[in-house]
């Protein structure tokens, strides 16, 4: 699953056109968008808002605990020389307040140029280092990194506006959805890449699919689920296409269960048939 | 291929951090205060950073110099290890530095003149003993040489510690064909250019990215040529149903390419970790038969039961004695230290 996280509506509307992103009218506090493996979440302005609205649309997700989640911070921001409409994928993003970063990493060929993302409580109108400058992305970093890991947290900025060419807020609304359309290639790329990268992670956790009604078997505590899942796993690993030693959609109580599970294994691991 | 490489701020006017920048002109340079900020910290994946490390250039401070655990010994009084480097360019399934980082990244430490300012100073203090010092416990010693020159470094500073303290001996531990530098000047008495092999389907299956063995062999053959001294490091030794016929077949090619005689050290060890280390790279590799089969799991130690660690290091033993002199076969078989060396 990956969640978009933006800031505005005018910059959310060319993605949710593009991906057909259909609106979830459950929701109440924020204005959510999804697809097949998308959700969009519109934030507002500020990287209060940003944590927050990222922090609600992981808990929501529902993707499960094994799941792997990506995260996408897409949105305009500022810059002192770089030409309005091009993007940038964020290297590294500091919380101008705190002076804290964050190292996104991105392990493949980058879908555009690097930069740094300086986040800034008030709209920056000078930009006076070699950094863009927006609202939301430290705020968008802290929270993701709570959820998920560093690979998989992106922010990729699309220059809106520099000290020679501002932005005039509330009347550019149609330059800045131009913008966006422009760029939806290059964010393309990147949801492709971290596609592919939630994908290695979700095949680890990958069972078969006779091992499905073991996923949340009844009469199992917490625990027991948590030492069932590492025993099928270290199963799978070792002894593949080997049946069970109960069957699946009838497993006998857990204590039982897994017990007939170590056994076996064990006896694997010396070397026993 | 290096896509990115982070800067210590502190390093802006370093020579070494330039010659070495000046090398990766196509790479993304990115700024930050301090290597922890991007090296180790929550939140990073091994298993996906392995597709494509960053190099992060950094000052180390603190202890250049740490002891070895115990057993680690090929022969000296005294032994250490110090790591310019951490994490290697290949992938090896078996390798701790998976259970031991958060982060594939390689950091080098790029103040050289520090660590050798600690090496002089234990090499003084150690007198007329016997100090070795290991240079490939956290990474590869060679495998990043074109870039790192740190062979081209070390060489010179144990050439000239070798009249004061005959004993001392530098260990560069590898698994890499990087020998050019090496090939390039006379051999040094107090340097050992160690090769960590396996049998070549154990290396087809477990070591991506690493050399073939016929590869391996061809670099050491033309090392020992030359005349510089080689130890053969087969560590760890992988249990397998076929050990026998696996590790017999290394043993015949490594004996038919090398002259035996004129071995430094051999050393043994079994496939064995500490035993949080294995509980991370099982949690990254669940899927891996590697960590699923023949282990003895315990919270502190992971490896072979010690009925199996006989059987292996008997056969072992047994095989290389045929070849070498038994006083240059090593068998180091405890875990590495589960304190992370940059703690």
């Amino acid at each position: 699953m990956i969640h978009l996280v933006i800031a505005l509506r005018c910059e959310a509307q060319p993605v949710i056109r593009h991906y057909r992103l259909k609106r979830d009218h459950s929701e109440r506090a924020y204005e959510i968008w999804g697809g097949e493996d998308v959700r969009l979440i519109v934030c507002g302005t500020g990287k209060a808002a940003a944590a927050a609205a990222t922090a609600h649309v992981s808990d929501r997700a529902s993707t499960g605990m094994d799941r792997a989640q990506a995260f996408v911070n897409l949105g305009t921001s500022g810059h002192a020389r770089m030409p309005p409409g091009n993007a940038a994928l964020a290297h590294r993003v500091v919380d101008a307040g705190s002076s804290r970063s964050w190292y996104p990493q991105f392990v493949s060929s980058p879908p555009c140029l690097g930069a740094s993302v300086i986040t800034v409580d008030r709209p920056e109108t000078v930009c006076p280092e070699d950094a863009l400058y927006d609202m939301e992305a430290a705020g968008f970093c802290a929270a993701a990194w709570r959820y998920s890991s560093a690979e998989l947290i992106q922010c990729l900025k699309i220059v809106s506006d520099n000290p020679s060419y501002p932005l005039v807020p509330g009347r550019d609304r149609h330059r800045v959805q131009a913008m966006i359309e422009r760029q939806l290639p290059c964010l393309e790329r990147l949801l492709e890449e971290l596609r592919a990268l939630c994908a290695e992670l979700d095949r680890r956790g990958h069972w078969p699919e006779r091992w499905a009604p073991l996923a949340e078997p009844e009469g199992f505590s917490f625990s027991q689920r948590a030492r069932l899942r590492t025993l099928l796993g270290r199963w799978r690993a070792a002894l593949a296409d080997e049946p069970l030693p109960f069957p699946p959609e009838r497993p006998p109580p857990a204590a039982k269960a897994l017990n007939l599970l170590q056994t076996r294994l064990d006896h694997h691991g010396k070397g026993e048939r | 291929m290096i896509r990115r490489v982070y800067i210590e701020e502190g390093l802006a006017g370093h020579a070494r951090a330039q010659r070495i920048l000046a090398r990766l002109p196509h790479a993304e340079r990115i700024p930050c205060r301090s290597y922890s900020e991007v090296f180790n910290p929550v939140a990073q994946n091994f298993r996906l950073q392995k597709r494509s490390p960053a190099l992060i250039l950094a000052r180390r401070s603190g202890r250049f110099l740490l002891p070895t655990p115990a057993g680690y010994t090929i022969g000296g009084t005294q032994h250490f290890y110090f790591s310019h480097l951490l994490n290697c360019p290949y992938d090896c399934r078996y390798c701790f530095l998976q259970g031991m980082y958060r982060a594939a990244h390689y950091l080098l430490f790029v103040n050289y003149e520090d660590f050798a300012a600690a090496i002089v100073k234990q090499v003084i203090a150690s007198g007329k003993t016997r100090p070795h010092f290991f240079s490939g416990y956290d990474g590869d010693s060679l495998a990043l040489e074109p870039l790192s020159g740190f062979a081209g470094y070390f060489l010179p500073l144990f050439r000239s510690l070798h009249r004061r303290c005959p004993g001392a001996l530098l260990e560069l531990r590898t698994k890499s064909v990087q020998i050019r530098a090496l090939l390039a000047v006379e051999p040094a008495d107090n340097c050992v250019v160690a090769f960590s092999l396996s049998p070549a389907p154990l290396q087809e299956r477990w070591e991506r990215g690493v050399p073939t063995l016929a590869r391996q062999l061809q670099a050491m053959r033309r090392l020992q040529r030359q005349g510089w001294r080689l130890g053969l490091r087969f560590d760890p030794v992988l249990y397998h149903p076929d050990f026998r016929a696996l590790y017999g077949e290394l043993f015949l090619r490594v004996f038919e390419a090398l002259d035996a005689a004129r071995l430094h050290s051999v050393t043994l060890g079994c496939f064995r970790l500490p035993g949080v280390f294995f509980q991370r790279m099982q949690r990254l590799y669940p899927e891996e038969p590697l960590f699923a089969r023949y282990l003895d799991v315990r919270r502190d130690r992971v490896g072979y039961s010690s009925q199996r660690r006989a059987e292996l290091l008997d056969w072992c033993r047994t095989r290389l004695s045929n070849e070498i002199p038994p006083d240059i076969l090593f068998v180091q078989d405890e875990p590495a230290p589960a304190k992370a060396a940059l703690a």
